[in-house]
């Protein structure tokens, strides 16, 4: 069994310190064994301080079928009223309730909400409250992972063929699916369709590849690489850069044009200091003066 | 062959500017080539294909680069450094020009493996063998300052390199990297000839065999010579090539690995400059530091699997960098101690193609008995051994035990001598 804890702990008003914790229990996806190993078992602290003020929020990354356990637990010291209600509410709609006396010597409570998720209608957020004359609560919003696509631009050319790629490796998706921006709108690209402009490699496993061919001005913008779980989808964009080849041509024709300049000065100065003596230097210094002139017209 | 009354060296003036030459020479082949890793890796992802084909870009180009000497020195003995260097660097940023429209992993062999190593071949040799002409008594320092060129230009190419291949690809960056790569036409310029080369030939075959200073493989100081440097070429390599891998085993991360190089270049850097013009200053023979420093690698590298921990292994690896850095200069320059600046030219060309046989299975030959032993162990015990072995051969030369030689009155006392 594979168990992750996450504590959020919250200093509430007064006295009242809450601390709210979900435990992920794995088991096996067909239901078939309730067997806890507990020789897998591993914890992952994470703790957070905040005041009543803030929500307290924790995502929860969810891909395929699988038993959770989400649990809240307040502790602290407590002078109020004598019962606290404590409620699991799944978006705005509440689904668990329960009345609890406050014993002066408790110092912890607790609430646990199973469930047990099979489609992507039970992917929300599930809030835990603690209610007297005050309010606390935490909120954990159960998620599909987040597919990153790449930061920067991918670059390439006029006719040039470009291979964009997107990765899943934690979490591998059933298939992916590639769209296309068209205006403010997102088109499904079919390979099929177009074989000789797209090529679509691996559309099931972890990495996904879409080769587009022939590339012109308008394949110039973002596309998205969409990752189909069973319980949702989500997608990354990755943008990509038409260019011409003009577009580097520009500062390899600035550096050609140093060059030259740089060579007919060494071999200028060569001449003029080699007729230093000669009248003919003034000729040729003229000669440079007039050369560095001409070539400066050209640049600008 | 016809004794030519060559105009004495300036060691100074216009040397200078030759030494900046050399410099920019220095920087645009090797530290283009060290840098080159940031397309290798854009071209796998390109063509898609296995690391060991894309390396094979690079290897070629090194290989011609060497193989290319003799041809190289033959060319600038006939017609003059100058013309040769510019032609090489014209054909070194054509190669990558027409690299920037490969279509096929073939087109990069031909074009940056064959043209640009080619061109590279063409600039090198000339270069440092100018920089010996123009020199004398600071003959060894003017090379160290030419050769860290190397140094200082793969550190700014790596992340220009990089910063190029974000804003224009691969193919956009090779083209402003050839153009950069132009300037070696202005540097060859610089190289301005001392004096006519020699002209007058008795026959074809006299003419031809002069041109690539073939007699000097019957010249027994310069086998000698040329043969340390074949056993020091396979193992100098090995670090380069197995270091970070064997980081990485010994359970450092990638970054950790990463930086023992970059030390180990900023090491070598600091090798040929300080060594060089300690070289100049002490009345040392040059071949007697170049066994000294020749020695010292060997045995850092000998000593290298004895780095356990982080700090001993990056002490070795320093070490390593700067006496490697230092055969550098007094490689070159103790050839033209032993042979004369006379036929320097032709005699680094011969001696580069030699050493390549020793460079060609130095990295293979480590690769093997990793692969054999399970560790890098015995790959840098052999490598150090190979060196040391190397240096053990320079006490052979002719009148090696002599404590000073007229470094002034040597050209005309060696050709005398020597032409046996």
């Amino acid at each position: 069994m594979k168990s992750k804890r996450f504590i959020l702990s919250l200093s509430g008003s007064r006295d009242l310190l809450f601390i709210c914790f979900f435990s992920l229990q794995k088991l096996s996806i067909h239901n078939q064994s309730f067997l806890f190993d507990y020789a897998n078992f591993y914890t992952e602290n994470i703790l957070v301080n905040r005041f009543s003020s803030d929500p307290v929020e924790e995502k929860v990354i969810v891909d395929s079928p699988v038993n959770i356990e989400l649990s809240c637990s307040l502790t602290g010291t407590y002078t109020g009223s004598a019962t606290i209600v404590m409620m699991w509410k799944k978006d705005n709609e509440t689904v668990k309730i329960s009345n609890v006396p406050v014993n002066a010597t408790r110092n912890v409570l607790n609430t646990q909400y199973n469930l047990n998720i099979r489609d992507r209608n039970q992917m929300r957020s599930y809030t835990c409250t603690f209610q007297s004359e005050k309010e606390v609560k935490a909120t954990f919003h159960l998620q599909v992972p987040q597919i990153e696509g790449k930061e920067h631009h991918v670059v390439s050319y006029v006719g040039d063929s470009v291979v964009l790629v997107c990765k899943s490796v934690k979490y591998i998706p059933v298939s992916w699916i590639w769209y296309m921006s068209n205006g403010s709108d997102q088109v499904a690209i079919n390979d099929s369709l177009m074989p000789d402009k797209y090529i679509v490699k691996g559309k099931y496993g972890n990495t996904t590849k879409l080769k587009i061919l022939k590339l012109s001005d308008k394949d110039d913008g973002s596309y998205w690489c969409q990752a189909v779980f069973k319980l949702g989808e989500s997608k990354g964009k990755v943008s990509l850069k038409v260019l011409t080849y003009m577009v580097p041509l520009k500062p390899f024709l600035v550096i050609a044009a140093e060059v030259i300049i740089v060579v007919t000065i060494i071999f200028l100065y060569e001449m003029y200091s080699k007729k230093k003596q000669m009248h003919a230097g003034k000729i040729s210094l003229a000669l440079l003066i007039t050369l560095i002139a001409f070539f400066y017209t050209i640049i600008c | 062959m016809a004794d030519v009354t060559r105009p004495k060296p300036p060691d100074g003036g216009w040397g200078w500017m030759v030494v900046l030459a050399g410099f920019l020479q220095s920087a645009l082949v090797f530290g283009v080539i060290r840098s080159f890793g940031v397309f290798f890796v854009e071209f796998v992802g390109y063509f898609g294909e296995l690391s060991g084909k894309v390396s094979w870009v690079t290897s070629i180009g090194i290989a011609v680069l060497q193989l290319g000497g003799p041809v190289s020195s033959a060319l600038s003995t006939q017609y003059g450094a100058r013309p040769v260097v510019m032609a090489g660097g014209f054909l070194s940023g054509l190669g990558m020009l027409l690299a920037s429209f490969a279509s096929s992993l073939t087109h990069l062999y031909l074009s940056i493996g064959l043209l640009s190593g080619l061109g590279w071949a063409l600039v090198f040799t000339p270069s440092v063998a100018s920089v010996a002409q123009y020199f004398t008594k600071r003959r060894t320092f003017a090379t160290g300052l030419a050769v860290s060129g190397a140094g200082l230009a793969s550190f700014a190419f790596s992340p220009l390199f990089q910063l190029l291949v974000d804003t224009y690809a691969w193919r956009g960056a090779l083209m402003v990297v050839a153009g950069v790569s132009f300037n070696l036409v202005a540097a060859g310029a610089l190289l301005r000839p001392l004096g006519e080369p020699s002209s007058d030939v008795a026959s074809p075959w006299s003419a031809l065999s002069s041109l690539f200073q073939s007699h000097l493989l019957c010249h027994r100081p310069f086998l000698l010579f040329a043969t340390t440097f074949i056993l020091v070429d396979t193992g100098y390599y090995v670090p380069y090539v197995h270091l970070v891998p064997h980081a990485r085993e010994l359970g450092f991360n990638e970054y950790q690995a990463a930086f023992l190089m970059s030390s180990a270049a900023v090491a070598d850097l600091f090798g040929r400059v300080v060594v060089s013009w300690l070289a100049d200053r002490l009345a040392v023979r040059l071949v007697h530091s170049l066994t000294l420093w020749t020695f010292l690698t060997g045995l850092s590298m000998v000593l290298l699997p004895l780095g356990g921990s982080y700090p001993i292994l990056m002490g070795l690896a320093l070490c390593y960098g700067f006496c490697a850095g230092a055969l550098v200069p007094l490689q070159f320059c103790g050839l033209a101690e032993i042979i004369g600046t006379g036929r320097v030219m032709g005699g680094i060309g011969l001696m580069q193609m030699m050493e390549s046989s020793g460079s060609l299975v130095g990295a293979p030959l480590s690769g093997w008995l990793r692969d054999i032993t399970g560790d890098y162990t015995a790959s840098f015990i052999v490598a150090g051994a190979f060196l040391i072995a190397g240096s053990f051969l320079l006490f052979t030369l002719p009148n090696y035990f002599s404590c000073s030689v007229n470094s002034t009155a040597e050209e005309e006392t060696t050709e005398d001598r020597f032409l046996a």
